[in-house]
C-alpha cells in the first residue's frame, strides 16, 4: 500500500505535471501559492472578525438579550460540532501526509471521512438547531427582521446568531466543495509527493473553516 | 517532540531561497506525521471538553452556591481556551510552524489588525456614558447655547423664545399684529354672515383674500425680521381696501362690500385700547398657529360648519372663551354672533384677551 515512488509502469498524472513556466521550480510554486492562499486567509478572518465585532458590540450593550440568546442554543450540540469539525481537521491533516507518502488510497478514505465529517457538521446543525428554530417560525422574517422576538434587542442576538452561524456553515459548503474536487482529482491520480498544491490549500481552507468554529462555539454556546 | 516521520525543514538559504539549486523537491516540503497530528488532535478534544466543562463548572458554581462570577471571568476562560486551539491548528495542522514565517507574519499581522479593530470599538463602547466635564459643561435639554449671542447661557429653545417676545412687546409690532388679527376676526365674521347661497360663495373669497394677506402678514419670519415702521394701522387699511377694489373690478361687488367693511373695521379701530388689552403670550402663540398653518384653515372648516378647528389659534386669542372649547358645529355660536355684533356697530375694539 505504500511505495514512495514507482520505479517502473506508466507514469501517473502527478508525475508528469510540470510547474507554471513563471517560476524557477515547482517547489517555487508551491510557495507562491501557499503565501498566496495565506493572504486569501486573512481576509476569510477579517470578515468573521466583523461579525465577532458585532457579537462583541451588542453583547455589551444589550447582554439581556445575550443572555436570552444564549438559553436557546444547546452546548451539547454545539460541542458535537466542534468535535467533528476536529476530527475533519485531523483527517484532512491525515489526507495530506497520505500524498505527500504517495499512499493514495489512505488519502482518498481520509478525505472521504473529512467529507463525511463535514456533512454531519451540516446535518446536526440543521436537523437539531436550524429546524427546530424553523418549524416555530424562528427564522429571518421578509426584510431580516424578526418579527416574534418579544424583547426588544433579541433580534439583534437573532441577526448575530444566523449571520455568525450561516456564513460559517457556507464556508463548511464551499470547503466540502473543494474537498470532494480533490477527492475526484486525486482518484484520478492527479496528486503525488511532488505536486499536490490543490490538496495543501483545500487543507488550509478547511482548517481555517475549523478555526472559526473553534471561535465561533464558546461565544454563541458557551459565553452567558 | 523528536519523531522519525518528521524531517526538519531545511536550513534558509539567502542565496537560494527557494531551494531551486536542490534538485531535491522535498526540501521545502515538510512531511508531519501522523502522530504529531494525533498527538495534537488529542490536546484539541481535551481544550474542547476543558472549555465546555469550565462552562458548565460556572453555571453550577452559580446555581449550588450562589456565587456570581463577574461577566469577565467566562469571557476570558473561554477565549484563552480558544487561542490555544487555535495556535495548535495553526501551528500543526495548518503547518505553520514548519514552514516559511512569511506565513506566519501575515497571520499574526492579521490577528493584530483584528485586535486594533475590536480595541478601537472597545474604547468607544466602553467611554460612551463618560461625559468630560472640563469639556461639555452642563447638560441641559435643548443645548446650553453657549456661543449665541443674547441667549444669556439659557437652552436654545426657551433663548429664542424669549427674544421672540420681547420683540412682540415692541410698540410698532404690537400695532401690526393687532391690526392683522382685527383683519381675521373680520375675516371669521365674513363667513358667518352668509351662510347660503352666492353670498356665502361671496363671504368665502372675501375671508380668503383677507385671511391671506393676514396671514401674510402674522408670518413670523416677515414681523421679526422686517419689523414695520410707521402708521401700520393704516397702512393695512388702505391693503384691504385694494383688495377690496380687486375683488369690485373681478366682477364680485358683494365681497368686495364686505371686505371694504373689514377695512372700515380696521380703520376705526381704537388702537390705544386694544395695545393696552395686548397680551404678548397669546399673540406668541397666534403668530405660532399661522406658523403651523392652523389659520389656513380656517375658511374652509367654517364653511363646512364645524367650528371647533377653527377654535385654535385667533379666535382663542380674541378673548372668546367658549370659542377655545368648541366642540361640534355651534360651539362657538355665541361668540360669533359677539363678532356679528361687533361687526355691526364697527366701535367696539376686538380685543387680544389674556389667555392662560
Amino acid at each position: 500500500m505504500s511505495t514512495l515512488t514507482p520505479t517502473s509502469g506508466p507514469r501517473a498524472p502527478w508525475q508528469k505535471y510540470k510547474h507554471a513556466s513563471h517560476f524557477r521550480t515547482a517547489a517555487e510554486e508551491f510557495d507562491s501559492c501557499k503565501l498566496g492562499f495565506w493572504l486569501f486567509l486573512t481576509t476569510e478572518v477579517l470578515l468573521f472578525g466583523g461579525i465577532f465585532c458585532a457579537y462583541f458590540i451588542f453583547r455589551t450593550l444589550y447582554s439581556d438579550a445575550w443572555r436570552e440568546g444564549s438559553q436557546l442554543l444547546d452546548w451539547r450540540f454545539g460541542g458535537l460540532n466542534t468535535i467533528v469539525l476536529l476530527i475533519s481537521s485531523y483527517t484532512m491533516a491525515v489526507s495530506i501526509y497520505a500524498i505527500q507518502k504517495n499512499q493514495q488510497r489512505r488519502a482518498q478514505i481520509n478525505l472521504v471521512v473529512t467529507l463525511i465529517c463535514g456533512a454531519l457538521f451540516l446535518y446536526i446543525k440543521f436537523m437539531y438547531e436550524y429546524l427546530p428554530k424553523w418549524s416555530v417560525g424562528k427564522r429571518p422574517g421578509a426584510m431580516f427582521d424578526y418579527p416574534f422576538a418579544e424583547s426588544a434587542h433579541m433580534p439583534l442576538w437573532w441577526s448575530v446568531y444566523y449571520c455568525g452561524t450561516s456564513i460559517h456553515a457556507l464556508h463548511v459548503i464551499i470547503g466540502m466543495a473543494l474537498i470532494a474536487r480533490v477527492l475526484y482529482r486525486s482518484i484520478k491520480g492527479h496528486y503525488g509527493p511532488s505536486h499536490y498544491t490543490f490538496v495543501e490549500i483545500t487543507g488550509l481552507y478547511w482548517h481555517l473553516v475549523d478555526l472559526i468554529w473553534i471561535f465561533l462555539f464558546p461565544l454563541l454556546y458557551l459565553i452567558h | 517532540m523528536a519523531h522519525a516521520p518528521a524531517p526538519t525543514a531545511a536550513a534558509f538559504d539567502e542565496m537560494d531561497p527557494h531551494g531551486s539549486h536542490h534538485h531535491g523537491q522535498h526540501a521545502s516540503h515538510v512531511i508531519v506525521g501522523p502522530f504529531i497530528l494525533r498527538t495534537i488532535l488529542a490536546f484539541l478534544l481535551f481544550f474542547t471538553v476543558l472549555t465546555v466543562g469550565l462552562a458548565q463548572f460556572e453555571v453550577w458554581i452559580e446555581h449550588a452556591l450562589g456565587i456570581v462570577l463577574p461577566w469577565w471571568v467566562n469571557v476570558l476562560v473561554a477565549m484563552s481556551i480558544a487561542t490555544v486551539k487555535s495556535i495548535m491548528v495553526m501551528a500543526y495542522f495548518m503547518q505553520l510552524k514548519y514552514d516559511n514565517p512569511i506565513n506566519s507574519v501575515l497571520m499574526l499581522f492579521c490577528f493584530f489588525a483584528l485586535g486594533l479593530f475590536l480595541l478601537f470599538t472597545g474604547l468607544d463602547l466602553f467611554s460612551r456614558g463618560s461625559i468630560v466635564s472640563y469639556k461639555s459643561g452642563p447638560i441641559v435639554a435643548g443645548g446650553t447655547s453657549r456661543g449665541i449671542v443674547g441667549a444669556n447661557n439659557q437652552p436654545v429653545v426657551i433663548a429664542a423664545k424669549v427674544r421672540m417676545k420681547e420683540q412682540l412687546a415692541e410698540d410698532n409690532i404690537k400695532e401690526w399684529i393687532i391690526a392683522a388679527t382685527t383683519l381675521q376676526h373680520a375675516a371669521h365674521a365674513a363667513v358667518d354672515l352668509n351662510r347660503v347661497g352666492q353670498p356665502a360663495v361671496d363671504a368665502l373669497v372675501a375671508s380668503a383674500a383677507i385671511l391671506k394677506h393676514t396671514n401674510q402678514m402674522l408670518d413670523l419670519h416677515v414681523v421679526k425680521l422686517h419689523p414695520p415702521t410707521g402708521p401700520s394701522q393704516a397702512a393695512v387699511a388702505k391693503d384691504i381696501a385694494q383688495i377690496a377694489e380687486q375683488l369690485r373690478v373681478a366682477g364680485n361687488p358683494a365681497a368686495a362690500d364686505m371686505v371694504r367693511f373689514a377695512a372700515q373695521e380696521l380703520a376705526t379701530l381704537d388702537m390705544v385700547s386694544a395695545k393696552a388689552a395686548y397680551s404678548v403670550d397669546s399673540a406668541f402663540e397666534t403668530l405660532a398657529a399661522v406658523a403651523h398653518g392652523d389659520s389656513h384653515e380656517d375658511v374652509a372648516i367654517v364653511s363646512n360648519g364645524n367650528r371647533s378647528r377653527a377654535s385654535t389659534g385667533l379666535s382663542g386669542a380674541l378673548g372668546e372663551p367658549d370659542a377655545a372649547h368648541g366642540q361640534g358645529e355651534h360651539g362657538d355660536d355665541d361668540a360669533q354672533s359677539n363678532k356679528k355684533r361687533n361687526v355691526g356697530t364697527g366701535k367696539k375694539a376686538p380685543v387680544i384677551a389674556e389667555q392662560k
